[in-house]
């Protein structure tokens, strides 16, 4: 593990860097009470030449963001307010440079993540586009996006990966993140919107546990490793938020998307191996691609036949898009010059480490 | 045939007189014994397919639109609706619905629904409702029908005088169990009740409460009784059947755990007809998150489980001393057990799904319009439901040092 990230970001291209006595740069964070928000915020209060507003909603509790308020006052400015409408976010959005829109729900119903997600960066971006001097926009998006449904066993997702066509027959949080990507690129399209799109893996960290999803289900008293030889496309967030200032302060990244992941990515069996070498015994059951599929197909046929008294959480579809095993490719991230600083090996160490205490 | 049907079937006029005497007012009361259904329009009354459209599309609207895939040619969704064009796109594009609007006039005038599911938040309901009766639509209204109860009676008395058909998103009142249940009371198995106790437990960790907690601006807790309000219609609506009297007493207290300005989240009243009392407790603190009915009777008390979806009689000692205490358990086991074995029966059927209440209240809904006979909740119910929270909510606002008035401003 290596120690903080605190080099020096340029400015963005927004800021005249000839002018002697241009303000420098404001940078916006939108969910910056979340996991990767917070860790946003440390970052650019350490290296982000200008001032950080950090958007949090009214009714959030501070516990992730008040370190970095409290550690530098005269900087980090806290910023109460919502994308709930155009008019709300309006005002957001003046004397911003860069805006960092990180905020959207991780779960919940799918109307939820709708409105979370996509009607609120709907909001945002119609705000941003009606400014005199409108600010980049680096939106964190998601591997998720990717159709990977098609793809190979083996096969590498990179940034011209297709995107998913049926983000329905995924799961809500790949149907809003697909259409809120999208929705984002109409608004370069259409109105102009200098946006650079990221596209993270599964963000981890101290305290929060890598068995997601993509790793498996948790059913009461177990855990069903799915998937087997997948690799699983982690990314730590200090590594995550370091990217994420650097699409804001480069040149040459506006209209461009740019996955971001760290290296030496654990398969899902070694991951669940080092779980219960880090953190103690997991009973869990581990079933092989073919086997998960085979499920996933009974699980499917029942949900239709029994008119969904229990849901599809398994289809063919998903499986194929999630646990066939792929690879993933971070060379443009790193031809900005992004290393993942904090190796894999030693991240999941310090992560796994800290859920033994609970 | 289910309690709900037996409802249903009522004459108006019945109705309409027991509304009176049950305090619905007499105005509406008066109302109710002049209207008739005249039938709607574009509708053959002998049966056929309606067509459906619902405005709202939030998390509610998915659980309607399911149901609509399972009433086979009993109805169609043609249409929905949102006045947020990402929400409709994104119901229309997962339930693979033909058409979707930002317009709801457009939405009307293109489809000519039958039927409209009106499922945005409830301050919005009135005004879409009634633009649904003008184009001559059923309407299935989410709860709470609107945030007052004048609004509320406006409603009613507008199906009423168009002759069209309103109901109510009373869903677990349809479920099987509760359904069970009032076929007991109906049958006369517990005698005349004497009270009931009605327990309505809310986890504001589950995906309805999450939302909420993590907009403080959401609507409900807008709502003139917040979270309570939003809710109240499922504690009492079991108990609206059986109180009597004209003018039923409600005392209401509330808490909010850890205290707060806001609208609390615990709430006991206690409703006192001329013969019939009932408790209700909405809490979201008590675990596990419960939601039953015991109605205790002049012969026999039932208990309803609605979550375990279990329906058993209490067991009164038949021999006495020792030994009619010890068969006691055995009873309720073989109670239970009889449940059980129902259960499974039905889930193997696959009758057992969480919105198998919605299904069935719109399976009834739907008849009722094509048969011309009288919707399955009766409007004197919704009324009462209706007036029984608004007066909670004022004895609430009271206790907070609170006017009415002031309370209505604010919200």
């Amino acid at each position: 593990m290596t120690g903080p990230l605190t080099g020096p970001l340029t400015a963005p291209q927004t800021t005249p860097q000839t002018a002697p006595l241009a303000a420098p740069p404001t940078a916006l964070v939108t969910g910056a009470n979340g996991l990767l928000g917070s860790a946003l915020a440390a970052r650019l209060a350490l290296s982000w030449p200008g001032e950080v507003r950090c958007l949090v909603r009214s009714s959030s509790v501070l516990a992730r963001l008040e370190p970095t308020l409290l550690a530098h006052p005269d900087k980090v400015r806290l910023v109460m307010g919502s994308l709930a409408t155009v008019e709300a976010c309006a005002p957001l959005a003046v004397g911003v440079d860069v805006v960092f829109h990180l905020a959207a729900a991780l779960r919940g119903a799918p109307p939820d993540l709708v409105r979370d997600s996509v009607v609120a960066t709907r909001n945002l971006l119609e705000a941003i586009a009606l400014c005199a001097a409108p600010p980049r926009v680096v939106l964190a998006s998601s591997l998720a996006v990717y159709g990977t449904s098609r793809l190979a066993r083996g096969g590498v997702i990179d940034e011209g990966s297709p995107i998913e066509a049926c983000p329905e027959r995924r799961d809500a949080y790949c149907f809003a993140k697909v259409r809120q990507e999208r929705l984002a690129w109409e608004y370069r399209r259409r109105k102009g919107v200098r946006l650079c799109v990221a596209r993270p893996g599964v963000v981890y960290a101290s305290g929060v546990s890598p068995l997601v999803g993509r790793v498996g289900l948790g059913v009461p008293g177990m855990f069903v490793v799915l998937g087997g030889r997948a690799a699983v496309p982690l990314t730590h967030v200090d590594n995550c938020a370091e990217a994420l200032a650097l699409l804001g302060a480069r040149d040459g990244v506006e209209g461009r998307a740019f996955n971001v992941v760290d290296d030496e990515l654990p398969e899902t069996r070694e991951l669940v191996q080092q779980f219960e070498r880090e953190v103690g015994p997991l009973r869990h059951i581990a079933l092989p691609y073919w086997a998960t599929l085979g499920a996933a197909h009974l699980i499917a046929r029942y949900a239709e036949s029994s008119h969904g008294q229990l849901p599809a959480f398994l289809t063919p579809y998903r499986v194929a898009a999630t646990y066939r095993g792929f690879r993933y490719d971070n060379a443009r991230m790193k031809g900005l010059g992004w290393r993942p600083r904090v190796a894999t090996k030693d991240g999941l160490r310090e992560a796994l480490a800290s859920l033994r205490h609970r | 045939m289910s309690g709900a049907r037996s409802i249903a079937a009522k004459d108006i006029g019945q109705q309409a007189a027991r509304g009176e005497r049950r305090g619905v007012g007499p105005s509406v009361a008066r109302a109710l014994l002049t209207a008739t259904f005249v039938g709607a329009r574009g509708v053959a009354m002998g049966g056929g397919e309606l067509k459906v459209a619902l405005v709202g599309c939030g998390k509610i609207a998915d659980g309607h639109v399911e149901q609509l895939g399972k009433l086979g040619t009993l109805a169609r969704l043609v249409g929905v609706c949102d006045a947020e064009p990402l929400m409709a796109e994104q119901l229309a594009t997962r339930f693979k619905v033909a058409r979707h609007y930002h317009d709801f006039d457009r939405m009307l005038e293109v489809e000519r629904p039958d039927v409209v599911h009106v499922t945005t938040p409830p301050a919005a309901h009135r005004a879409l409702t009634e633009r649904a009766f003008e184009s001559g639509c059923h309407v299935y209204v989410e709860k709470p029908v609107t945030p007052s109860h004048a609004d509320t009676e406006a409603l009613v008395l507008g199906a009423r005088s168009r002759g069209l058909r309103l109901t109510v998103g009373y869903t677990y009142l349809f479920d099987p169990p509760a359904r069970a249940m009032r076929e007991l009371i109906a049958s006369g198995v517990i005698g005349e009740p004497i009270h009931i106790d009605s327990v309505f437990g809310y986890d504001l960790g589950g995906a309805y409460g999450l939302a909420m907690t993590r907009d403080g601006d959401h609507w409900a807790a807008r709502l003139p009784g917040g979270l309570i309000h939003n809710n109240a219609d499922h504690l009492l609506n079991k108990i609206a059947e059986y109180i009597d009297g004209d003018e039923p007493r409600i005392y209401a207290t509330g808490a909010r755990r850890g205290g707060g300005e806001r609208m609390p989240e615990e709430l006991r009243v206690l409703i006192c007809g001329d013969s019939v009392t009932a408790n209700g407790i909405f809490s979201s603190a008590i675990r596990p998150v419960l939601h039953s009915c015991r109605v205790y009777g002049t012969k026999d008390t039932i208990t309803v489980d609605l979550h375990a979806r279990t329906v058993v009689l209490a067991v009164g000692q038949r021999i006495p001393s020792a030994l009619g205490r010890l068969l006691g358990a055995f009873d309720q086991a073989a109670q239970y057990g009889r449940e059980g074995v129902q259960n499974v029966i039905r889930f193997s059927r696959s009758e057992f799904s969480y919105f198998a209440g919605l299904e069935h209240l719109m399976r009834l809904f739907y008849e009722s319009i094509l048969k011309g006979t009288e919707p399955p909740i009766a409007d004197r119910q919704i009324l009462w439901v209706s007036r029984a929270i608004e007066r909670m909510n004022e004895a609430l606002m009271v206790e907070r040092g609170r006017s009415p008035h002031e309370e209505g401003r604010r919200a």
